[in-house]
């Protein structure tokens, strides 16, 4: 575990005393001092960072939060979504008693912070010790979940330097769009992921940021399939189709044959089971209705499948791993509200919540790896 | 011509209000520099050592990095004493880690903030042709030392110095030579506070602390007595600020009476830094008589208590020391010492921080005003023990390799 100091005083004694406070035993503290040594060494990814709002005294002269070194050196972590350390934990050190000035730096992604007392600001000794308490709870909770983070933003790295670096989504406006919208999405679902919420929207107004974040990545396949597939079809509203539909690699998910004789790319054996296997249906057939009308988002995502991956046993594998992640989908209280939820269930529960990241992940990870096929 | 040498220019602005335009009104009087390749730029080299000058040198000039010559500060210093007593020049050494004045007529030694706050004075009286070095060290009352040392004198020839008989269990601080207080008192531990060596060294904070762990750490005793004035200078009044260090040093003694005797009245001393120390429980200032001595014993006071001593002792108001670079660093040595101790970790074990910084005057009257000398309650420490223990067995899933953002 890489932890990083910035602090101008780290080898005056807060690097060791916080190598006691946590005695984690692989933990490795590394120290910046300076404002230069600070940005040179975040450019390595760490675990956690604590980090100083003043690292020299010459910030005691300024007025203005930006102009703190503190706040450079975070605003340089959070210079970009794919900036390494943009996902890592980080708790202020600060000797600062003015709200506003920890308020900024809360606002701009320090997750947690610990009060130094200075001497002109001594607690009395139940709000010091709260405050060590708080700083033991902080950090615990944040090497914990602080993984979780970095692995929603890991696999959302790896989606975007897929899609930025390969020509599928290059040089032609319409798949341009679909490459912001994808970004746009995986922060979207990173901020409601990670939200902090407060204990009114949690416990009073019942907010389920988890199940937002699903849905959002689950919606990146909307244009995963976009993004594959090829754009010079005739195409209306709402995936109806009334000819072809062809993916990038030239091969087909609908061939229309005749007028009233359609070929899939895949066919459905048993219920929900699904085989990478050519299938003509004829209008008299209760399936061919499915691939003239409205193609719901599903469909079009076996279709990928069946015409990304070659072998047969990696389709079944991959259409499996789908076909979970879509009923979880359709059983998001949100969106498709059985019966039973509605008599019987609360709107919200603790498990829901740990359920939705996992499924979160889920998503990511199958996303992930239909890039990998390209 | 005066030539003030000190490297740190922005404590020089910001602390002691010597701004450049300040400095400016007495640059045909004054040549402040701050880096060694000034003295070059300027072509002063020779100029500042030729006679009738004032050098006026922080101490830790020479250590800065950039000022480093051949000989080490010691040396130089030397050197310069020796240069200024074959010639009519003076040399006035000055640094935050002082906190007494000495004269020697051509060579003296101040605190920082004393030589910042007389300089103006001192530079007036020299551009009358008044050259007395008193007037850096003492102000607008340079005579105030031979004014305090009659006193003394007359005090010591007036005090009755027959035995004192008490049931008391006494220890008396005594000045030695003409500063001595003839006091007699029975069965008292007597320690003589001025000796052959340094003076300088005998009012530091490091000899004070020396003094409370020799004398005061073994015996309890009902009252201790310490004279008003030691060292080499009498306006100092030490005397307050060794009791504000017994206050504030955890010993057998913390909480003993003091009595401070001094031949003069609150009027000399009410700017003391350490005069509010007479301000809390069981500390007074008694006059320079036998019967102030005897009424002193014979006080039955309601005792002072380690509940009660924050609280006393936050009625002492002290500034950050001189030798601070800056505010900052004090508020992050407070900060480890103050994290340290919720945590119930011995800040010795904190072998990057100063220790030496806890014999401070300063740090103690911290310590001691926020009652951080007492022992976390047991069933704090063990739950911060838990904490520690489960820490080390913490597990994390889905821990990415961090490897592969490693610079190469």
């Amino acid at each position: 575990m890489k932890i990083l100091l910035i602090d101008d005083k780290a080898d005056l004694g807060w690097k060791q005393l916080i190598e006691k406070l946590f005695p984690i035993p692989t933990m490795i503290i590394d120290t910046a001092l300076t404002i230069e040594t600070a940005i040179n060494k975040i450019s390595d990814k760490y675990d956690l960072i604590f980090l100083d709002v003043r690292l020299d005294a010459i910030d005691h002269k300024k007025c203005k939060i930006e102009e703190f070194s503190g706040f450079k050196i975070l605003k340089e972590i959070k210079k970009e979504f794919l900036s390494v350390n943009f996902a890592t934990p980080i708790i202020l050190l600060t000797a600062t008693n003015k709200v506003w000035n920890i308020d900024a730096f809360r606002n701009y992604g320090v997750d947690a912070y610990y009060i130094k007392e200075h001497p002109d600001n001594v607690f009395d000794k139940e709000t010091s010790k709260q405050n060590y308490d708080n700083l033991k709870q902080d950090f615990r909770k944040l090497i914990e979940e602080g993984s979780k983070k970095e692995q929603i933003w890991y696999l959302s790295k790896e989606i975007i330097d897929k899609i930025c670096s390969h020509f599928y989504f290059q040089g032609n406006k319409k798949y341009e769009n679909v490459k912001a919208r994808i970004i746009d999405k995986l922060k979207l679902g990173f901020v409601y992921l990670f939200k902090e919420q407060s204990l009114i929207e949690k416990e009073l107004l019942k907010t389920n940021n988890e199940a937002l974040a699903f849905i959002i990545y689950w919606s990146i396949l909307e244009e995963i399939v976009k993004g594959f597939s090829d754009v010079n079809e005739n195409w209306d509203a709402i995936y109806k189709r009334k000819s072809d539909w062809k993916f990038r690699n030239k091969e087909y998910f609908i061939e229309v044959l005749t007028n009233d004789n359609i070929k899939i790319n895949f066919s459905k054996v048993g219920h929900g089971q699904y085989i990478k296997r050519e299938v003509e249906y004829k209008n008299d057939n209760i399936d061919y209705n499915n691939y003239i009308g409205i193609i719901n988002l599903s469909l079009q995502v076996y279709g990928l499948l069946a015409s990304y991956i070659p072998e047969n046993s990696e389709f079944n594998q991959k259409a499996d791993e789908f076909k979970k992640i879509n009923k979880f989908r359709n059983e998001v209280d949100f969106i498709h509200s059985n019966v039973q939820n509605i008599y019987e269930k609360e709107l919200i529960d603790q498990k829901d919540l740990t359920e939705h990241f996992e499924f979160s992940v889920k998503v990511l990870k199958f996303i992930r790896d239909i890039l990998k096929t390209l | 011509m005066i030539y003030l040498i000190d490297d740190k220019k922005e404590r020089q602005e910001i602390d002691y209000n010597w701004t450049s335009e300040k400095l400016q009104k007495h640059q045909g009087t004054l040549v402040p520099v701050y880096t060694l390749q000034q003295i070059e730029e300027l072509g002063i080299g020779k100029e500042i050592f030729n006679e009738g000058n004032v050098i006026l040198l922080h101490e830790s000039f020479f250590d800065n990095i950039t000022n480093r010559l051949q000989k080490n500060s010691t040396e130089i210093r030397k050197d310069l004493n020796e240069h200024v007593s074959k010639q009519n020049s003076w040399v006035v050494y000055f640094s935050g880690s002082k906190s007494s004045r000495t004269n020697s007529g051509k060579i003296a030694h101040i605190p920082v903030s004393i030589l910042y706050k007389n300089l103006e004075m001192f530079i007036e009286k020299l551009q009358n042709g008044d050259i007395n070095l008193d007037y850096i060290l003492f102000g607008s009352n340079p005579k105030i030392e031979n004014e305090l040392s009659s006193k003394l004198e007359i005090s010591n020839d007036n005090f009755d110095d027959s035995l004192i008989n008490t049931n008391t269990s006494n220890f008396v601080f005594q000045t030695e030579g003409k500063q001595n207080v003839p006091i007699k008192l029975e069965n008292a531990v007597k320690e003589q506070l001025s000796t052959k060596e340094d003076y300088e060294i005998q009012s530091s904070d490091t000899f004070l602390n020396e003094l409370i762990s020799r004398f005061l750490s073994e015996t309890k005793f009902d009252n201790i007595f310490i004279p008003l004035c030691f060292g080499a200078t009498l306006s100092d009044f030490n005397g307050l600020r060794l009791a504000s260090m017994i206050r504030c040093t955890k010993s057998k003694n913390q909480l003993s009476n003091i009595f401070i005797y001094g031949f003069v009245g609150v009027e000399y001393i009410f700017d003391n830094e350490y005069f509010n120390i007479l301000k809390t429980k069981n500390v007074e200032l008694i006059d320079y008589k036998k019967a102030s001595f005897k009424t002193a014993l014979e006080r039955e006071s309601d005792p002072l208590t380690i509940e009660e001593l924050p609280k006393e002792i936050s009625k002492l108001k002290l500034e950050v020391p001189d030798h601070y670079e800056d505010n900052h660093s004090i508020a992050n040595e407070f900060g480890i010492y103050q994290l340290a101790y919720n945590a119930g970790i011995d800040i010795k074990e904190i072998t990057d921080f100063d220790s030496e910084k806890l014999n401070s005057s300063f740090f103690k009257w911290l310590i001691a005003k926020n009652g951080l000398f007492e022992e976390l309650p047991k069933e704090i420490q063990e739950k911060n023990n838990h904490y520690r223990v489960q820490l080390q067995g913490i597990k994390i899933i889905d821990k990415i390799d961090l490897s592969q953002f490693t610079k190469k």
